[in-house]
């Protein structure tokens, strides 16, 4: 079929692959143009990105990013690596239902996830702030961890485990030396998509963030909103960069046998 | 009394120069732009700003004005408010203003090119909804790859021999073969749409609302959070209408198939 592939439906690839690479190509050229206005190219310049490591704003959310991004995913990845096990390792009444529940937190929009916890701080009364942003952040990564850390442990031969513990392991020298070692690869690839999750999210953060415990994206949305300077290409460029390399990882590690 | 205010606001569409503008008349030794340059000091158009009054515009921006300089000060969003127009009328009757226009970019310099009228792009439900369409496509394009690659293809082969055309083809097998993907896709686009605010936010300019912005907002400067869930759970509503939709497509396609 493939050899009559015709040409309209080229042209319309090619337009659309067009239409969601361009603004992203413009963006990363433009944040190396040597100039503040123009919409045209003046020359290369590292100036922009200079710039963003003497902005105290920036070094601030990217240092309450990198934060609540390590806290988030380490918290994330060990409670829905054991969550993952008890799942399938174990039969108990409300199982499937346990297992419906892990899909709402990614089928609800954002902004409801966003709004439910604000909610819920203000009842228990807890200030918001960086720890808020990290339980807020675990709640919606949680899910991701358990289902990739699931999907590893389907895959998983079971009977490893019964040949060490016949030979004489216990189920905690079984659990370290046996299912972990083979589990890793599931566990990394969730926790780094949770932390690029985590590394990312603008909605749920803006509801549970207090003044002066902006991430990245806040700061960053802050800016756009008062004025669209290079620095904002600048740093969306190296967003960019790092979300693009930890997905990568973490298909690689998926795919990982 | 009041101190110094400014001889002229200088104000106009985000990135048409305003700033240039402001920077470069600072440095002429007769005139004064307000201090400091940045943030703007946005004084007529931020509620909690303007409530201070106007001697506190003075001392904050203007206290170290010298007296033989013309004095002015930027902030470029004071075009984007009716409010803030009617307050500088109203409190600087005699102020002259400097406000930079443009509807010029690249596809719009084309479009004069060629002899056609610049049209308006930023901040009109055509940027919302392309601004969406950019964000979610992939989200539309991967289930469907997904159910194309799991088609059978010996299906297509065998209506081309039975005589079927291209376009038959496509209607009468791979459309229905694909369905799961193309319904999966709509949900997956659907939700995360339906609950979008920042979208909107930044490319329709607050005109554009959606029900994103409302819940934002009721929950951000209007403070009203009973108003804001009850929205919110229309939203949740939505998406349950949704997943119930795409379970009972999902049911009756695997009924059709066994």
């Amino acid at each position: 079929m493939s050899s009559r592939l015709p040409r309209w439906l080229i042209s319309v690839t090619l337009a659309v692959y067009a239409f969601l690479h361009l603004p992203l190509l413009v963006l990363v050229a433009f944040s190396f143009n040597d100039s503040k206005f123009s919409a045209s190219w003046v020359g290369f310049t590292l100036d922009w990105y200079y710039r963003l490591f003497q902005r105290p704003d920036i070094m601030r959310g990217l240092k309450a990013s990198l934060i609540v991004g390590g806290a988030s995913t380490v918290v994330s990845a060990v409670l829905g690596t054991l969550v993952a096990l008890a799942l399938a390792r174990h039969r108990f009444r409300g199982r499937t239902a346990l297992e419906g529940f892990l899909y709402v937190p990614i089928v609800t929009p954002e902004i409801v996830v966003g709004i439910s916890l604000l909610i819920l701080f203000a009842l228990a009364k807890i200030p918001l702030g960086l720890t808020t942003i990290i339980i807020a952040h675990v709640a919606f990564c949680l899910s991701f961890v358990v289902i990739v850390v699931l999907a590893r442990l389907e895959g998983m031969d079971q009977n490893l485990e019964e040949a060490a513990m016949i030979l004489g392991a216990d189920e905690i020298t079984t659990f370290w030396k046996v299912t972990v070692p083979q589990l890793w690869p599931g566990i990394l690839s969730g926790a780094l998509l949770a932390f690029t999750m985590s590394f990312d999210d603008f909605v749920i953060t803006s509801f549970v963030s207090g003044s002066g415990s902006s991430t990245l994206p806040i700061v960053v949305y802050g800016m756009v909103r008062r004025n669209i300077e290079p620095s904002i290409n600048a740093i969306s460029t190296i967003i960019l960069l790092v979300t693009t390399a930890l997905i990568y990882l973490a298909d690689r590690l998926t795919r990982e046998k | 009394m009041t101190g110094r205010l400014p001889d002229f606001i200088i104000g106009g569409a985000p990135r048409s120069g305003t700033t240039w503008l402001a920077t470069t008349l600072d440095r002429h030794p007769a005139i004064w732009m307000a201090k400091p340059l940045r943030p703007e000091p946005k004084f007529f158009l931020v509620e909690e700003l303007y409530a201070e009054g106007l001697d506190q515009y003075s001392a904050r921006w203007f206290a170290e004005a010298p007296d033989d300089t013309v004095v002015g000060e930027k902030s470029t969003n004071y075009l984007e408010s009716g409010s803030a127009a009617r307050r500088i009328a109203a409190d600087l009757p005699g102020v002259r203003m400097i406000f930079l226009l443009r509807d010029t970019g690249l596809i719009n310099n084309w479009l004069v090119k060629l002899g056609v009228d610049p049209i308006a792009m930023l901040y009109t439900p055509f940027a919302v909804m392309a601004g969406l369409v950019y964000g979610f496509l992939p989200f539309m394009v991967l289930p469907i790859y997904a159910s194309l690659e799991k088609l059978d293809l010996s299906l297509l082969e065998a209506a081309e021999v039975l005589g079927a055309r291209p376009t038959e083809r496509f209607r009468r097998v791979t459309l229905p073969l694909s369905m799961p993907g193309v319904v999966a896709g709509c949900l997956l686009v659907f939700i995360p749409a339906l609950g979008s605010f920042l979208t909107s936010d930044l490319l329709g300019g607050a005109k554009q609302m959606m029900i994103g912005n409302l819940v934002q907002n009721q929950f951000s400067a209007a403070r009203n959070w009973p108003f804001g869930s009850a929205a919110s759970f229309i939203v949740m509503a939505l998406v349950l209408a949704a997943v119930m939709l795409y379970l009972k497509v999902k049911d009756r396609e695997q009924a059709k198939a066994t």
